[in-house]
């Protein structure tokens, strides 16, 4: 039983949230095709340096600390990592060219004197207080090492990789440098135009052809059902492999093959629906008032008792239609030179296993999870506002 | 029985013409093809989409498979081993799911309308809405991160497995579908005359519960068992792992492409369909024999 009211009402929760989702995807989409690539500086390559959880999440690099063993000035002394004596605090690893950088390193004991090596030109360390300071001149990656003097034969030592950068990176960078949060802007541009050339192909094909079906019968039902069985016979994953490969890895042939693979299905699911209604008492009385067929199957059948079904089919078109994107951009059979969320998850998989950032992975996961959640919820909400009361 | 062998032997005959026509399209070299798997020589003229196709259906039809560098020996050799990793993902995971969605079906039906079942509806609606190709990057994210793991890497075959197992069970609707596909049988079951019976002469109803429960379970997981084929051959994309998926990728994503390779993956393929066509159909006939006069 539905609950009373008009449909948005019905629709509750997850048809607003969906809305929502889908309008923001929108909306990134404009933006993405507005905004020019960011220089890429190859030497850089880094996690954000928000908040503790965010750096736990993207992956940055955590600084090591060691117990050294007479460290008197320069010469280094015997040192291995010191799980009781430890910072309190690490250094944020970002800083940008000609701004002003402040980082006063905690103890929890007392120190004779600070040392900083391998900083940038800007850069300088008080030796009595520990407070490093300054405006960092250029592009570059640092590695830099931070001793406290605790005693005459002993120091703490803290090794920490300094960027800086002169151009704002709220993601951080990937393995070659480039701007994750840029890439994955751009990416949105491939997660909703092939879905619509899917949905456009499928969804509508598939509408047409089985409400005919459903409606007449006879030989073209027939047909419809060989030709499904037959295409849920082959995974749609090789067909659209084969396209790929045969068309030159044209994303917009793919997409309209992904079409062709789920209008059968599409086509059978409505047809099993007209075939439920074309008996009913109202269509035989629709027939006596002297209305049209084309009337009553449009009309009467598919618009007021299929519509959810046509409405499901079409958000599942878009998820199947950006899965398959993804997947083939990720394999390497669509063109690599177009940010996509699969190159950016094979890119990120590749940083993992060098040990580098995993922000490019979990960027594109979470775009991955955005798509998929907008259409799962805008399924719910459809459906829960266009159900029938009974 | 025999309007099935129609339909399927059909159904097989249109696959595989498809798979051709689609396989002809790709610019492979002339001396790729032909029955007597002797290379033509560079001087051989291109062939046409239309005999290209027409060579690659008397290949499959034939069964006129060659030896490839990418099967490592003959084709038909390579295909059925590959189609036996497939087939012990497909049918591991299948096992996984129908282990899981037992238990807390009838959980389900034992317990409807507590808040510990609509929760459970709840998050196996969101977990298994996923697709795999979600599940198994989150999973190689958090093991690489967390615990110093990289699946798919030497060393590490459990772990793969593990994961694969996981995505598969977890991703694409399929388990959220069979719990409630087990909650809802678990009910009907229950209110039959002859499990009143059972409980009225005191015996215990798990055996003829479960018993009676086998044909739903076959029916929807044979319904959706392409589904885990696709999601297995994602696995084996993103793990390396040497199955069908993997087959067909390495046959296509050459600089020349080996049609004859990709074709034979797609005929296994199309085997794993008819199959679980035939045990689909064998499930609704035993459901309901007046289906399967």
């Amino acid at each position: 039983m539905s609950a009373p009211g008009p449909w948005w009402r019905r629709g509750g929760g997850a048809l607003w949230s969906g809305c929502v989702l889908l309008l923001l995807l929108a909306g990134v989409n404009v933006w993405a095709l507005r905004v020019a690539p960011t220089p890429n500086r190859q030497v850089l390559k880094f996690a954000p340096s928000h908040s503790t959880v965010a750096r736990a999440l993207l992956g940055a690099p955590r600084p090591i600390d060691e117990l050294c063993v007479a460290m008197l000035g320069s010469t280094d002394g015997e040192c291995k990592p010191s799980a009781t004596q430890r910072f309190r605090s690490s250094m944020p690893p970002v800083a940008r060219v000609g701004r002003e950088y402040a980082y006063r390193p905690a103890l929890p004991r007392p120190v004779t004197t600070w040392l900083l090596r391998g900083q940038p030109d800007g850069l300088s360390i008080d030796s009595a207080t520990g407070m490093i300071s300054g405006r960092p001149e250029r592009v570059d990656r640092y590695d830099m090492t931070l001793i406290a003097q605790l005693t005459a034969d002993s120091a703490l030592k803290q090794s920490i990789a300094l960027y800086v950068d002169d151009r704002t990176l709220w993601l951080g960078a990937d393995r070659f440098g480039d701007d994750v949060f840029g890439n994955l802007l751009r990416s949105t541009r491939f997660l909703l135009l092939p879905g619509l050339v899917t949905v456009m192909v499928g969804v509508v094909g598939g509408v047409l052809l089985g409400a005919f079906a459903g409606f007449y019968g006879g030989p073209m039902r027939r047909v419809l059902n060989v030709m499904t069985a037959a295409l849920q016979s082959i995974p749609g994953l090789l067909l659209v492999f084969v396209t790929a490969s045969a068309s030159d890895l044209n994303r917009w042939l793919v997409m309209i093959v992904v079409g062709l693979i789920l209008a059968p299905e599409t086509a059978t699911a409505i047809a099993e629906r007209v075939e439920a209604f074309r008996r009913r008492e109202f269509v035989e009385a629709a027939r006596e008032l002297g209305l049209r067929d084309r009337t009553i199957l449009w009309n009467e059948i598919v618009w007021h008792n299929a519509r959810d079904l046509v409405m499901t089919k079409a958000a599942h078109g878009f998820v199947y239609a950006t899965l398959m994107d993804v997947t083939l951009s990720y394999v390497g059979l669509l063109d690599a030179q177009t940010a996509s969320l699969g190159g950016m998850l094979r890119s990120g998989r590749a940083s993992l296993t060098s040990g580098d950032s995993s922000s490019e992975l979990t960027a594109a996961l979470l775009g991955v999870l955005w798509v998929v959640t907008t259409f799962m919820l805008l399924d719910r909400g459809i459906r829960r506002a266009w159900a029938r009361p009974r | 029985m025999r309007g099935l062998l129609r339909e399927c032997a059909l159904v097989i005959v249109l696959a595989t013409v498809l798979v051709s026509i689609a396989l002809g399209a790709l610019h492979f070299p002339p001396t790729a093809l032909g029955q007597s798997c002797q290379p033509l020589g560079p001087g051989a003229v291109d062939y046409g989409w239309a005999r290209r196709t027409m060579e690659l259906m008397g290949t499959a039809f034939a069964m006129g498979f060659c030896d490839s560098p990418i099967t490592r020996g003959p084709i038909i050799a390579g295909t059925l081993r590959a189609a036996t990793i497939t087939a012990q993902l497909v049918l591991t995971s299948m096992t996984g799911v129908v282990l899981l969605a037992i238990p807390l079906g009838i959980r389900a039906a034992s317990h409807d309308g507590s808040r510990v079942t609509r929760a459970l509806r709840q998050a196996l609606d969101v977990v298994s809405g996923l697709p795999v190709l979600f599940w198994c990057t989150l999973l190689y994210l958090v093991l690489a991160r967390g615990f110093d793991m990289i699946p798919g890497s030497n060393g590490h075959a459990l772990v793969t497995l593990a994961v694969a197992m996981a995505a598969l069970i977890g991703g694409d609707h399929l388990l959220s579908d069979l719990v409630r596909r087990v909650e809802l049988a678990t009910r009907e079951i229950r209110s039959e005359p002859y499990m009143r019976t059972v409980r009225a002469g005191g015996f215990g109803e798990s055996r003829h519960l479960l018993l009676s429960l086998v044909p739903p379970i076959a029916t929807t997981v044979m319904a959706r068992a392409m589904f885990l084929v696709s999601g297995a051959i994602v696995v084996e994309l993103l793990f390396d792992l040497p199955g069908l998926g993997t087959q067909i990728r390495e046959s296509l994503g050459r600089e020349n492409p080996d049609p004859q390779v990709a074709l034979a993956a797609s005929m296994a393929l199309i085997g794993f369909g008819f199959v679980f066509r035939v045990l689909h159909r064998a499930a609704v006939y035993a459901a309901d024999r007046r289906t399967g006069r």
